[in-house]
């Protein structure tokens, strides 16, 4: 095999990482948003459900980001590096926020309840999971907006600004709202196997209008790219857009699994929805790994250091998926199951 | 990110430890039906719940820092060095999600299947630990590659980097480390307890099982320890020096017990010298002739004081423990129980938190010992670390969260450990 085809292999994998981070991990933040917004009466309901369901994955899922970062970095140093420091800022936003959710969520399940110490880290948590999508979106933004330079081994990127263009701003909010859809999409499916028809039906709700914010904003973010990267936007008309249709159709079925009470269905429409994007997105701004200078083979490290890692990658995966497998099942598995996981 | 790993190796070193404890306790109660153990079991179950959230997000600070603050190791080396942090993502995720099956599977699993589910928790904690640590081992002697004049790195090997000569000692040394602390805090929450009068059968069996975990690595990690310092002396012979607080290449070089290093006078004070000690201690001959400091320029010496007190307060733990192991063996061989003399708890108390001065220092020894270099004889540390601005900003914010969080996570252990058994006699039967 050779090198090119080699690096395509782990970049696909990490792809492949990013949008389960998103689909899992984004779904915890979103649980997290809505964590923060359970002010009505139903407040604790909602909270319980909330954590019942983050609870047992919450860790697993978030081994996801942990696994793009290293493969990056091992697969990609100079990207890496390069971003590393080009986003030095909203990273270090990202770090905070997740620190303190992770914690703040471990925290607050002690306590009694209404306690000062619970009210504090549910706010903290709540908060945290809100900043946290903003920040990896808006640096996820800023690696295709094209404000990235890079010449040899310098990088030129406003400490600032390269992460805070309107490109930067739209994937920010896109991906808190598809958080906190995917969360509240995934929530309806727990409520219906405990059999909470009011917790439901204020999810689905839920659902339904954050997912149409999603919506709009994708579409905000078509109209951003075609206005301000002409590079992005190229690509998207000549090579991804079947990947832009797809995660289109997939939003819109999603919506309408949601509206029809297909909670199922609708997590499999929510995941092609996401997982177009990120290809698209990859298709999309291809050869280049970060817009307008790194591609993809300058980034990659020499197949020396590609072929262990590739095999490690296929050993890891063996020895992950059925675990993962296990986990869900365990958890979130067949409807037959409604009692609570319990921690004690 | 010294900051941040020397938070995260509190955490992990427990994260690592705790479930071989708790595998041993709850086989003991799936076997004997006993609910003490079960007890024990469910308490530990809980404390390792907290540890590990820290631990994880405390583990990704780290992963990000790699980029953040040392774009220039890791856009030169990540091709060299990455493989084992990639890696080392597969033996989180096996960690992270048995984790979840075991803590919140209690009432979803059977006993057995229950606690089949924490091996993969304990052997992806040790293979995370092993394989961070080979990353390190490598910062110390870095193999499997080459340069070129331009100082462009070729002809990588990634395998070879990974096993590099350090790895073999200094994964054992870390991970013997993180059973001993686990051992030792976990006998010393329970030397409190009866120290303040609850010698139940509860607290009697928790001490034992920690201590027996912490004591009888005791010396196996003084055997360790001696092969890491021997390696030192072959590989890093400035690192030695600064350890040993050895100012002049010298054969029959005596070893300084204690001390203080003096370096405007370069002469080390106060310390009990053991004539040739060191010679034979690094290279098994008390006529060797070991090197010095004055072998290379002030500028690339490693700041001397406190990696020779780090060391000497490591060892000194390490040996401290080990004497109180043959204080227990001597009792145990008389008369067939562990000591519960008032002094021996206060010892056994004491030695939870001196694990941890030693971890602590023993990081203090490898990181500030390896200076100015960050990959040592190749990459210096100033030329590794970021250019951005605000990272005094970043330390003082780092150190802020990290003080919260591990204040509210020892306000959450003590508050556990407080909690009257019977909710755990309770939880056992439910």
């Amino acid at each position: 095999m050779t090198t090119f085809q080699l690096e395509v292999v782990i970049l696909v994998a990490i792809g492949g990482g990013l949008t389960l981070y998103w689909l899992l991990g984004g779904a915890d933040f979103g649980g997290g948003v809505w964590d923060l917004l359970a002010i009505g009466p139903l407040r604790e309901h909602e909270r319980t459900l909330i954590s019942d369901a983050i609870g047992p994955v919450w860790e697993a899922n978030h081994v996801w980001l942990i696994f793009v970062l290293t493969g990056l970095l091992a697969a990609f140093p100079s990207a890496f590096a390069s971003l590393g420091f080009a986003l030095y800022v909203p990273f270090s936003i990202a770090i905070a926020g997740i620190v303190l959710r992770g914690a703040a969520f471990a925290f607050r399940s002690w306590g009694d309840r209404g306690s000062a110490w619970q009210r504090t880290w549910t706010r903290v948590f709540g908060v945290a999971s809100i900043v946290t999508p903003l920040a990896l979106g808006a640096a996820a933004g800023a690696i295709a907006s094209g404000r990235i330079h890079i010449a040899g081994s310098t990088v030129v990127a406003s400490l600032w600004g390269s992460w805070t263009s309107p490109l930067s701003i739209v994937t920010g909010i896109l991906a808190l709202a598809s958080c906190a859809f995917l969360a509240a999409s995934y929530l309806t499916v727990e409520a219906t196997q405990r059999d909470e028809r009011e917790m439901e039906e204020v999810f689905r709700r839920r659902a339904l209008v954050s997912g149409a914010v999603s919506g709009v904003v994708a579409m905000l973010g078509l109209l951003v790219t075609r206005n301000v990267s002409p590079q992005l936007w190229h690509g998207m008309l000549t090579r991804a857009w079947p990947f832009a249709v797809l995660s289109a159709v997939g939003g819109i079925a999603s919506l309408w699994t949601v509206a029809r009470r297909r909670y199922r269905l609708a997590r499999v429409a929510a995941a092609v929805a996401v997982a177009s994007v990120v290809t698209g997105w990859g298709v999309a701004q291809w050869p280049y790994l970060i817009v307008p200078d790194l591609t993809v083979a300058d980034a990659a490290a020499p197949a020396n250091a590609l072929r262990p890692l590739a095999f490690g990658f296929a050993i890891g995966i063996m020895l992950v998926a059925p675990s993962l497998f296990l986990l869900f099942r365990v958890f979130k598995g067949s409807g037959s199951e409604s009692d609570t996981p319990s921690y004690h | 990110m010294a900051v941040s790993l020397g938070f995260h190796i509190v955490f992990a070193a427990l994260a690592v430890g705790l479930p071989a404890l708790l595998l041993f306790a709850e086989y003991r109660a799936n076997r004997t039906g006993d609910p003490v153990w079960m007890a024990l079991c469910r308490r530990w179950a809980r404390a390792l719940g907290i540890l590990v959230a820290v631990g994880a997000v405390s583990g990704t600070v780290l992963s990000f820092a790699l980029g953040l603050f040392w774009p220039g190791l890791m856009g030169r080396w990540g091709a060299v060095i990455g493989l084992p942090f990639a890696l080392e993502a597969f033996a989180f995720f096996i960690e992270a999600i048995f984790l979840g099956i075991y803590l919140f599977g209690w009432d979803r699993l059977s006993p057995w299947a229950h606690w089949a589910a924490g091996w993969p928790v304990a052997i992806g904690g040790v293979a995370s630990a092993w394989f961070v640590v080979t990353a390190n081992a490598w910062m110390q002697t870095p193999t499997g590659f080459a340069t070129v004049s331009d100082g462009r790195v070729v002809d990588v090997q990634p395998i070879t980097a990974m096993l590099n000569p350090s790895t073999p000692v200094m994964t054992t040394h870390m991970i013997v480390a993180a059973y001993m602390a686990t051992g030792f805090t976990v006998g010393a929450v329970y030397a409190i307890g009866m120290l303040k009068g609850r010698r139940d059968v509860y607290h009697r069996r928790g001490l034992a099982v920690g201590l027996v975990l912490g004591l009888a690595l005791a010396p196996v990690q003084i055997v360790v320890g001696d092969a890491a310092g021997r390696l030192v002396a072959d590989r890093q012979q400035v690192k030695l020096a600064a350890m040993e607080g050895l100012w002049r290449t010298t054969a029959h070089a005596p070893l300084t017990i204690g001390g203080i290093p003096l370096p405007s006078q370069g002469r080390t004070i106060l310390g009990i010298r053991i004539p040739g000690g060191l010679s034979w201690l690094a290279y098994g001959n008390t006529g060797a002739v070991v090197h010095g400091l004055d072998e290379v320029a002030p500028a690339d010496r490693p700041n001397v004081v406190v990696v020779h007190l780090a060391f000497q307060i490591m060892v000194a733990m390490g040996f401290a423990l080990a004497g109180l192991g043959l204080w227990a063996l001597i009792v145990w061989i008389r008369r067939r129980h562990l000591p519960d003399t008032k002094w021996f708890l206060r010892a056994a108390a004491v030695a939870g938190p001196a694990t941890f001065v030693a971890l602590e220092m023993g990081w203090v020894v490898t990181e500030l010992g390896r200076q100015p270099w960050i990959v040592y004889g190749q990459t210096r540390t100033a030329d590794a670390v970021t250019s951005r601005p605000g990272i005094a900003i970043w330390l003082v914010a780092t150190v802020a969260i990290y003080v919260l969080l591990g204040a509210a996570c020892a306000w959450l252990l003590l508050r556990l450990a407080r909690t009257p058994r019977e909710t755990g006699a309770l939880e056992a039967a439910g």
